[in-house]
C-alpha cells in the first residue's frame, strides 16, 4: 500500500487522538467535557459541597457526581461571608440534631476530610457558647426550648438572674430579662473557609467534578402516571449551564440537587416553579436577603470570656478573637427595613439606629465603641418560615431542594449533605428524620417557625 | 428462562438502580414470591442514640434466598436478597496495598477501635451508676483513681486486677482520676460524665487531646475541677487555653510540653487575670537567650 504523505498524517494523528483519549478515560481525568452525569448539585457552596463529598463518601466511582459552582472566588457565596457560628440551641428539634451531627462532623474534620499529600484541615473551633435572654413573656417558650434541647443531647445550662450577674458582671439588666441558656458544649464559632475548601477539597480527590458555569436551563420530560387519579410528575433530564467565557454547554443528569443558597428561587424558576399552573405556581420561596455584620473595636467592652450574646431584640455580639477588644455585631432587621439586596454595600446608619443603642443597653462600657470595619453578606431567607426546605419535588421528581437555611446554614451544611446523600440513594433521609421539612410544607402553607430564637 | 440469566436479570436490573426509594419497600417486594416477608427486629446497635424520630420500619426486611433458588460464591457471604448496592460497591472497590495507605487504614482502625471502647455505654452506668462506671472505665484501662475520704489510690496491679464495687454504692465519689496511660479520645471524656466531686484531672501525655476535648473537660467538670494537667498534649491550640477561663474553682494547671501554642505566655497571663487564685505550671515566661543578652 502506497502511503502518501497526508493520509499517514492523518492516521498518525487520529491514533494519537484515541491514545490521549484512553490515557484520559484511564486516569479518571475529564479535560473533555461531561456530558452526562449521574448527579447534578447545582451550587458549590457548604451545602453543595457537604453533598458532593457525602455522595461521592457512599458511592464512590458509582455516582458521577458534577457540581456547577459559577464563581470559585465564592465572592457572593453566603457560606464564606458568615460569622460561621455554631449552636445546639434551636425550638424546631431537627435544627438542634442537625447541629449536633454539624458538631461532631467538625470534631472529626481532620479525619474525614484529610487529602493524601496535603495539609489537614484546621478549623480554628473556638468553645465559646452561646447565650439566649429571656424575657417575662417568653419565659415558658424557653424553658420548653430547654427541655427539648437537653433531651436531644444538647449541653445547655439554665441561668437565673444572680447567676447571670455572678457569671457575667458587665451584664446590665433589670426585670426585663428573667432568664438565660447558655451552650457549654459544642457551642462557639469555626472557620467557615476551612470547611469549605475542605469538604471540596476532599469532594474533588475522591472524583466530584466542579465546573466554573451558570444554570440557565433546564429541560424535563413528562411522565406516565402510574395510575389514572396520579398527578403526572415530570423528570428532569438536561441542563444548560454557560461558561465565563460566554459558550453555552449542555449536561444531561439522572438527579438534580438544588443548593444554591439565595439564588434557589431562580434556579426553581427555570425549571418553571412559579411561573406554571397548580403545583407549578408555588415557586422555591428562597431569596438573597442582605444581612451587615460590623466589626468594631471597645477598648472596655468584655471581650475576655464573652459568649455570642444573643439578645432577645435580635441583636447579637460575639468577640472577635482574632483581635483584642474587637466584636462582631449584627442584627436581622424587620420586615419594612429590609435592604436592598442587589449589592452588598453596608449601610452605616443602621448600626447607629438599631444596634448601638441595644449593645450600650446591655453593657455600658459599649459607650465608646467605633466601628472600624463591616462587610455583607446574603442570608439564603426562606420567606416563608426561614428553615431548611428539603426533600424532592413532588412534580420534579428528581429535583432534590436543600436550600432556605436562612443564616443558621453553616452550622447545619455537614448533616444537611449527609441527608441529600440519603435522599439521593435511599430516598428518604433516615439518619434524621426530615420528613417536616419537606417541600409540602410550601405548598400546604403551614410555616415551621423557629419560637423566639433566631 | 436459565436460572443465570434470572440471577443476572435480579443483580443488574430493578435492584441495584440508583434511583431514589431503592431502599423502599415498594420496590424490594417481589410479586413473584409466595412466602411471607419476614420482618427482622430492630436490634440495637452499640451507642446508637434511640432519637425520638428515629423512621419507624424496621431497618432490614430483606428474606433469606430459598432453599430451592440457584445460589453462587457471593450468596456464601451475602445469604440474603436482594444484595445491597453498598455491598457490591464495597466488593468492587480496589485494595490499596500501598505501604502508606495500609499504614494509614491501621491508623484509623486504631482510633475507630479505641472511640468504640470508650463509648459512653448507659448499661454500664445503670448498674453501677456515674462514680463507680467512671472508676471502672478508668482503672479498667490502666489509669487510677482515688475517692472521696479516702487516701489510697484505685488501679490495676500486673494481673490486671483491681478492687472495686460492682454494685451501685450511694455515697462513693471520685475525686481524683490520672488518666495519663490511658490514650483517652473524645468518646472516653463523655463515659466521665456527671462526676459531682471531681477536683484533680490528669490527661497528661494523651495524644488525642484537642480543643474539642477540653471544651468537654471545661464542660463536664466546670464547678469543681481545681487541678488539671493537660502536659503533653500537643494537639490544644490556643483556643482551647483560652477557655479554660471556665474553669472557674481552677487552681492549678500544667501545660509543660504546650509552648509551641500560638503566644502561650500571653495567654496564661490573660487567664491569671481572669483567675486570681490559678498557679501555671510548666511555663517559661522568660527566655533564658533574652536574659542573657540583656
Amino acid at each position: 500500500m502506497i502511503r502518501t504523505l497526508g493520509s499517514f498524517s492523518v492516521v498518525q494523528r487520529a491514533w494519537a487522538g484515541v491514545w490521549r483519549a484512553s490515557r484520559c478515560l484511564a486516569t479518571g481525568c475529564s479535560s473533555a467535557w461531561p456530558r452526562s452525569c449521574d448527579v447534578l448539585v447545582v451550587g458549590g457552596g457548604a451545602v453543595g459541597s457537604s453533598s458532593a463529598y457525602h455522595l461521592k463518601h457512599r458511592a464512590g466511582r458509582d455516582l458521577s457526581v458534577v457540581v456547577l459552582e459559577q464563581d470559585s472566588t465564592y465572592e457572593k457565596a453566603s457560606t464564606v461571608l458568615s460569622l460561621g457560628n455554631i449552636r445546639q440551641q434551636f425550638s424546631v428539634a431537627e435544627n438542634t440534631l442537625l447541629s449536633l451531627y454539624g458538631a461532631s462532623f467538625l470534631r472529626r474534620a481532620p479525619e474525614l476530610l484529610a487529602v493524601e499529600g496535603q495539609d489537614p484541615v484546621d478549623l480554628r473551633f473556638f468553645p465559646r457558647g452561646y447565650l439566649f435572654l429571656a424575657t417575662p413573656e417568653g419565659l415558658k417558650q424557653m424553658e420548653e426550648n430547654y427541655k427539648q434541647q437537653t433531651s436531644l443531647g444538647a449541653e445547655v445550662a439554665w441561668l437565673w438572674p444572680d447567676q447571670l450577674r455572678k457569671v457575667y458582671p458587665w451584664f446590665t439588666f433589670k426585670d426585663n430579662v428573667v432568664a438565660g441558656v447558655l451552650g457549654t458544649n459544642n457551642e462557639g464559632w469555626f472557620d467557615p473557609w476551612s470547611l469549605l475548601l475542605g469538604m471540596r477539597r476532599k469532594a474533588e480527590s475522591l472524583g466530584a467534578l466542579y465546573l466554573p458555569a451558570k444554570l440557565t436551563g433546564l429541560q424535563y420530560r413528562q411522565e406516565e402516571p402510574r395510575q389514572t387519579t396520579a398527578v403526572p410528575t415530570r423528570s428532569l433530564t438536561t441542563a444548560q449551564v454557560r461558561l465565563k467565557s460566554g459558550e453555552e454547554r449542555e449536561i444531561s443528569f439522572s438527579t438534580l440537587v438544588v443548593a444554591a443558597g439565595g439564588w434557589s428561587g431562580e434556579v426553581g424558576r427555570l425549571a418553571g416553579l412559579g411561573t406554571g399552573e397548580g403545583v407549578l405556581a408555588t415557586p422555591i420561596p428562597v431569596e438573597p436577603r442582605k444581612r451587615f455584620i460590623y466589626c468594631a473595636h471597645a477598648p472596655d467592652g468584655p471581650w475576655e470570656g464573652c459568649p455570642v450574646f444573643n439578645d432577645y431584640t435580635g441583636m447579637y455580639f460575639r468577640p472577635d478573637t482574632t483581635r483584642p477588644q474587637y466584636f462582631f455585631c449584627g442584627r436581622s432587621p424587620l420586615e419594612e427595613e429590609e435592604p436592598d439586596p442587589t449589592d452588598l454595600s453596608v449601610d452605616y446608619s443602621f448600626f447607629d439606629t438599631h444596634l448601638w443603642p441595644q449593645m450600650v443597653e446591655r453593657c455600658p462600657e459599649f459607650g465608646n465603641l467605633k466601628v472600624k470595619s463591616a462587610w455583607a453578606g446574603y442570608y439564603d431567607y426562606n420567606t416563608l418560615d426561614q428553615n431548611l426546605i428539603l426533600g424532592f419535588h413532588p412534580v420534579y421528581t428528581n429535583m432534590c431542594i436543600a436550600t432556605g437555611l436562612s443564616g443558621h446554614g453553616i452550622q447545619q451544611s455537614p448533616a444537611v449533605g449527609r441527608a441529600v446523600m440519603e435522599c439521593v440513594v435511599d430516598g428518604r433521609s433516615h439518619s434524621i428524620n426530615l420528613d417536616r421539612f419537606s417541600f409540602d410544607r410550601i405548598l400546604t402553607r403551614q410555616p415551621l417557625k423557629e419560637k423566639m430564637v433566631m | 428462562m436459565s436460572v443465570a440469566c434470572r440471577w443476572t436479570r435480579r443483580l443488574c436490573g430493578r435492584h441495584l438502580t440508583l434511583n431514589r426509594g431503592m431502599h423502599s419497600s415498594a420496590v424490594l417486594s417481589n410479586k413473584e414470591d409466595e412466602t411471607p416477608k419476614k420482618v427482622w427486629v430492630t436490634h440495637h446497635r452499640e451507642g446508637e442514640k434511640m432519637s425520638w424520630n428515629v423512621p419507624s420500619e424496621p431497618v432490614d426486611v430483606r428474606q433469606k434466598i430459598p432453599d430451592n433458588e440457584w445460589r453462587g460464591l457471593l450468596h456464601r457471604i451475602a445469604p440474603k436478597k436482594p444484595i445491597r448496592a453498598d455491598f457490591m460497591s464495597y466488593m468492587q472497590r480496589g485494595i490499596d496495598l500501598r505501604p502508606s495507605s495500609i499504614k494509614r487504614w491501621w491508623g484509623n482502625m486504631q482510633t475507630e477501635a479505641a472511640a468504640k471502647d470508650q463509648m459512653y455505654k448507659p448499661e454500664r452506668v445503670a448498674v453501677l451508676g456515674f462514680e463507680l462506671a467512671a472508676a471502672h472505665f478508668v482503672v479498667h484501662r490502666g489509669g487510677r483513681v482515688r475517692f472521696r475520704g479516702v487516701k489510697e489510690w484505685v488501679e490495676q496491679n500486673e494481673d490486671e486486677e483491681y478492687e472495686l464495687s460492682r454494685h451501685y454504692q450511694p455515697g462513693v465519689y471520685i475525686e481524683e482520676v490520672d488518666a495519663s496511660k490511658i490514650n483517652l479520645v473524645y468518646e472516653g471524656l463523655e463515659s466521665m460524665k456527671n462526676l459531682m466531686y471531681l477536683k484533680n484531672l490528669s490527661v497528661s501525655g494523651c495524644a488525642h487531646i484537642d480543643d474539642w476535648c477540653i471544651d468537654r473537660i471545661c464542660c463536664q467538670f466546670s464547678g469543681t475541677l481545681e487541678h488539671l494537667d493537660i502536659s503533653g498534649c500537643t494537639k490544644v491550640t490556643e483556643r482551647g487555653i483560652g477557655a479554660l477561663a471556665r474553669l472557674r474553682q481552677l487552681r492549678t494547671l500544667n501545660i509543660t510540653g504546650l509552648d509551641g501554642v500560638k503566644d502561650i505566655r500571653l495567654l496564661c497571663l490573660l487567664l491569671k487575670d481572669d483567675l486570681p487564685q490559678l498557679k501555671i505550671s510548666g511555663i517559661n515566661y522568660f527566655n533564658p537567650e533574652t536574659l542573657e543578652h540583656s
